[in-house]
């Protein structure tokens, strides 16, 4: 569904995506952290995406999140709420605990919003013409933003050709379940030495592909997504500005 | 037109020299289809990339419009005359999104928004693939695939185009829709294809049939004319399609007059009753 995060240009919600990142990671008063998690709940909810699509997607990453957390109540020193087994719950370690989790869950958020309401095209487009004053330092940004286009190409191809090889593996009898661990080890090294260089391979066919059809490095190439920022982006990024300044205050 | 004057290639490292392509002769006009035949290491790619000027003729010369693949500047818009679509469609994506994969070829051309839009929907629908444009092309089916990247070329709007086994890997349907655009290509747009293919029966739509072996053109003949000498077809390796030998058969017979090629089943039957 087309929501009104899917239609704010990529740059503003880059930019919201960068300065809220840094408000939250920043935030030293609970009142500063509070208006970062509200601005981002509001932009998950501008989003249209159901809450369990946002959960089922980065619940491997909360679950890490949620372990580091709780390393930091168990390791914090401070007064003690509960002692078990020598293991000493502190307040101090709770609320370390606590912030962590506040920050990181924040910042995972924030980036499957972007990805969630943001073709790569226009992710990548976007970046393009956020950088685009390094130019003027001889930074080559066309070829670094060609770069990210094609390593989210890549993703999903890399994951094909490991699992060619994991099949293929498995019809040999590799069986990763089992084995002592130098077996496990020869069964690693049988894996990525035939994906990297199928990597290598993908990788000459996907310039192949590019000269075919014109690319050549420092050519000038038309933006596909180039629309002029509209005042609802402006508003984000005021938005954005503000939460961030608050952070000074 | 496409010409090529006594082209010779070979591959060539620090130790050995093979030769790919020797004093080969062809020519391809606009408008027409010319499918090529030959095994495996005959030289029918190596002559794909030399067309499309990125392999350079070592003797030789090949010209694309008027335009020498050898000339430097020349070359690149021989590169943009000239469209190449490969075998393994998944090799040829380059963007995560099928309306950007197809934009990729006209961004380079550096044409304005509105124009790489307008090709963008004009290719897609040219393949029948315009409900499929905001899809990841990984989610596609082979033929899909291949149709888009057929759509990738075709966006650039090349006067020739050249399909280097683009249809191996296809299902017996995937190959027939494939084959049904280049008819419609040729015809609306006047486009000069190149077929590379293994597979005879892809022939019956075109104007000539070229053998290459051993890096020469062997035989270049109409395809009426190839189809009625089915022993010049096995002197190549090449097993004469089903529907030819039934034909040839039915002919021998003195159940089909010796003028009819026909192209489909459809059309013996029709012969017949």
């Amino acid at each position: 569904m087309e929501s009104a995060a899917h239609r704010w240009d990529a740059r503003s919600k880059i930019t919201a995506v960068v300065g809220l990142s840094i408000s939250i990671i920043a935030a030293s008063h609970w009142l500063q952290a509070a208006a970062a998690g509200l601005v981002i709940l509001i932009l998950l909810v501008l989003s249209c995406i159901s809450w369990r699509y946002y959960l089922s997607n980065l619940h491997l990453l909360l679950i890490l999140a949620a372990i580091t957390s709780l390393l930091q109540l168990l390791v914090v020193p401070g007064r003690v709420i509960y002692t078990l087994a020598g293991v000493t719950l502190t307040w101090e370690g709770l609320l370390a605990g606590s912030w962590l989790l506040f920050r990181i869950t924040g910042v995972l958020l924030l980036a499957a919003w972007l990805t969630f309401t943001t073709k790569p095209g226009e992710l990548t487009a976007g970046l393009e013409r956020l950088l685009a004053p390094l130019q003027f330092i001889r930074f080559p940004v066309q070829e670094l933003v060609m770069i990210m286009t094609l390593s989210l190409r890549f993703l999903p191809l890399l994951a094909e050709e490991a699992q060619q090889i994991q099949r293929a593996q498995l019809i040999r009898g590799v069986n990763w379940s089992k084995g002592s661990l130098k077996q496990k080890g020869r069964y690693v090294v049988a894996f990525i030495v035939p994906l990297l260089r199928l990597s290598l391979q993908r990788a000459e066919d996907l310039a192949e592909a590019m000269e075919n059809r014109g690319y050549q490095a420092g050519i000038t190439r038309t933006r596909l997504y180039a629309q002029p920022l509209s005042r609802s982006d402006w508003v984000l990024i005021a938005v954005t500005g503000i939460v961030l300044m608050a952070q000074l205050l | 037109m496409i010409r090529l004057d006594q082209v010779s290639f070979s591959y060539t490292d620090e130790q050995v020299s093979r030769p790919a392509v020797q004093d080969l002769s062809f020519t391809l006009e606009a408008g027409q289809m010319v499918v090529l035949l030959g095994p495996n290491g005959s030289g029918k790619s190596t002559l794909a990339w030399l067309i499309k000027g990125r392999l350079l003729p070592g003797k030789g010369k090949v010209i694309v419009d008027g335009l020498n693949t050898l000339d430097k500047n020349q070359r690149r818009q021989v590169q943009n005359l000239v469209g190449l679509v490969g075998p393994v469609p998944d090799h040829q994506f380059i963007s995560n999104l099928v309306a950007d994969d197809v934009a990729f070829g006209p961004q380079n051309l550096g044409l304005e928004r509105a124009e790489i839009n307008r090709r963008v929907d004009a290719a897609l629908k040219m393949v029948s693939m315009e409900d499929y444009a905001q899809y990841p092309p990984y989610l596609l089916s082979g033929g899909q695939k291949q149709r888009v990247c057929l759509a990738g070329v075709l966006a650039m709007q090349p006067r020739y185009l050249i399909l280097d086994e683009a249809t191996s890997m296809l299902d017996p349907a995937g190959r027939q829709q494939v084959l049904e655009i280049l008819a419609k290509l040729r015809q609306e747009r006047k486009i000069g294809i190149l077929l590379i293919t293994q597979n005879l029966e892809e022939a019956l739509l075109a104007d000539r049939v070229a053998i290459m072996h051993q890096g020469r053109i062997a035989i270049d003949l109409p395809f009426r004319e190839l189809a009625a000498s089915p022993d010049l077809l096995k002197e190549y390796g090449m097993e004469e399609p089903p529907l030819l030998h039934m034909a040839s058969l039915l002919k021998k017979h003195g159940l089909l007059p010796n003028h009819c090629f026909p192209d489909s089943l459809d059309q013996v039957v029709k012969a017949l009753c």
